[in-house]
């Protein structure tokens, strides 16, 4: 079953200022949809748009099988929403955060406490429990925002750049605890970020989109295929010679597309032959960066 | 009143609580209007017996009724019935437009209103939560202001009169008919500024302009113009109705996510 389904999904501001256009994609249940994208791209919109609060445009989304332009309480019922636009209360405490909201999502006070006192517990937040949300750190903030996405067990979790602001052990934990979700539960996650290293270590399914327009979607090696992308080698030394079709990485490499193990060879050999000294060697394959700026540059690097 | 409701109502006292900007006004108005100068009332009654320097023309519009006070009694009496149902009316609309700028304005100031936005209730329930949410707490704090004017004016009733004289009709009419009505008019109100302003303080400066109404009756009242008797104020929280009504249509049509994020 499809947990999120577009169809031509649009947004535009007065009728000219487009935010989304003419989207479509759909992403299985227990998928981390990594949403890639910069700042303005269109990330949360499409979020804001997949949860009812904005009426599309034009096209249509689903959610867990539901239509977002009549079904938004239900949708709400099983979505869970952390973005960097929808904050918590500064000065209520932690728990009364969670409280409040546990509350407004029909949860009972006992079934309130037992997941605010696991989801504390897990997101190191349960000592500062009791503090009003003014004196949290931007990271306890962001690890409180998303307690509260997960308070009440959701099917789908949006998440908006969930690590952001994290020390590394409490964005460990929090990459953990995604994957756990979606592996052992199920949960579809659609990670909004533009953190790329990130979005390849967790995700299992990528899109991309820029100035609101869909680049690219797919799991990596179909997004390599699309791209047509290629292996290279890079090469560190001394005196390199000039070889055909070799650009010079911003790290004073060389770097050529190769087709074949073979290439490698050949290459190293020419060089040397030619008196060039070769100090390092390695072969590499795009990684989900390449693949980004590939496609928002729409040419094979 | 259900549980999303009450939720809403424990949550914006606590972050009224939490807020000196908001306890603040929400404490010193009332003690002012309500304590500290009834206080001065009873007190100077007694002494300010020479003239009512100011309220000549209310006198004269009052006219023969109360012939048979002595000066003391009048000053009492006019306090009591004529100048502090108006200061009392500024305590609902003061109540209600801070709590109802924290609710609307504040919320999406401080980027809260989102997170409401994706909880499992619908807009038109998040909204009457909020209404009802705003509209309580104001109300409690017109009622315990009433009963701390109350037990101030029952002390001077005893002094100039020898009995109590709170509450009676008028001052009924005003706490359980004018104040209810007026505290809407101002949640309403601020629910139409949300749209529009963007921070708390914006909120509250364009709340000056529901003071206007209440300033006029005062001022018409001092001038002779009127007298605020049992009738108009009924009338009065009539029309506060009438205008309840016609705000609550144009509010609750314009409260749409897309507006408020």
């Amino acid at each position: 079953m499809n947990a999120i389904e577009t169809i031509n999904l649009k947004k535009s501001y007065n009728g000219n200022q487009i935010a989304l256009s003419d989207t479509s994609f759909s992403i299985k249940q227990g998928e981390i949809f990594g949403f890639l994208g910069s700042n303005g791209a269109g990330k949360t919109t499409t979020v804001r748009l997949l949860n009812g609060i904005l009426e599309p445009s034009g096209g249509n989304a689903s959610v867990m099988g539901m239509d977002i332009t009549k079904n938004q309480v239900e949708i709400h019922k099983l979505c869970g929403v952390m973005t960097e636009t929808a904050l918590m209360y500064e000065n209520l405490s932690g728990i009364e955060n969670l409280n409040f909201f546990g509350r407004l999502h029909g949860m009972s006070e006992a079934a309130i406490r037992e997941r605010s006192f696991v989801l504390l517990e897990y997101l190191e937040l349960t000592d500062a429990k009791n503090k009003k949300v003014k004196a949290y750190s931007t990271g306890m903030k962001r690890r409180l925002s998303i307690a509260r996405a997960l308070l009440h067990s959701p099917k789908v979790l949006f998440l908006d750049e969930p690590t952001s602001g994290l020390d590394p052990e409490a964005a460990m934990n929090v990459t953990k605890m995604i994957k756990q979700l979606s592996v052992e539960q199920g949960v579809t996650v659609f990670l909004c970020t533009h953190q790329l290293k990130y979005a390849e270590e967790i995700c299992t399914l990528y899109g991309f989109i820029h100035k609101g327009r869909m680049l690219g979607m797919g799991t990596f090696d179909e997004l390599l295929k699309q791209r047509n992308s290629k292996r290279y080698v890079e090469i560190r030394g001394e005196s390199l010679p000039d070889i055909k079709s070799s650009e010079l990485t911003h790290e004073g490499k060389i770097r050529i597309t190769i087709q074949s193990d073979d290439d490698v060879t050949r290459i190293l050999q020419d060089i040397l032959s030619r008196g060039g000294k070769v100090y390092e060697a390695r072969q590499v394959k795009w990684n989900l960066e390449d693949l980004y700026f590939s496609f928002q540059k729409g040419e094979n690097l | 009143m259900n549980s999303i409701q009450r939720a809403m109502i424990i949550k914006d006292i606590k972050e009224v609580i939490g807020s000196k900007q908001m306890l603040l006004p929400m404490i010193i108005v009332p003690l002012i209007m309500m304590l500290i100068l009834p206080l001065a009332l009873v007190i100077g009654a007694r002494y300010g017996v020479s003239g009512i320097n100011g309220m000549d023309y209310m006198v004269k519009t009052l006219g023969s009724k109360f012939n048979e006070l002595d000066n003391s009694q009048l000053l009492f009496e006019i306090g009591l019935n004529y100048m502090f149902p108006v200061f009392f009316l500024l305590i609902p609309i003061m109540a209600s437009s801070i709590i109802g700028a924290s609710s609307f304005v504040g919320e999406k100031e401080h980027k809260t209103m989102e997170s409401l936005f994706y909880t499992p209730i619908s807009i038109r329930e998040l909204f009457v939560a909020k209404v009802i949410g705003s509209a309580v707490p104001a109300l409690v704090v017109t009622l315990l202001s009433a009963i701390v004017f109350g037990i101030v004016m029952n002390i001077g009733g005893l002094l100039y009169f020898g009995r109590l004289v709170f509450p009676n009709i008028k001052w009924l009419i005003l706490i359980f008919w004018v104040s209810p009505a007026v505290t809407v008019m101002a949640i309403f109100f601020m629910v139409f500024v949300s749209a529009k302003a963007n921070t708390f303080q914006e909120a509250q400066q364009m709340s000056a302009f529901i003071v206007v109404p209440v300033i006029l009756l005062l001022l018409g009242q001092m001038g002779g113009l009127f007298i605020l008797n049992n009738l108009t104020l009924g009338i009065l929280g009539a029309v506060f109705l009438v205008i309840d009504y016609i705000l609550m249509r144009k509010t609750a049509s314009g409260f749409v996510p897309e507006k408020l994020i």
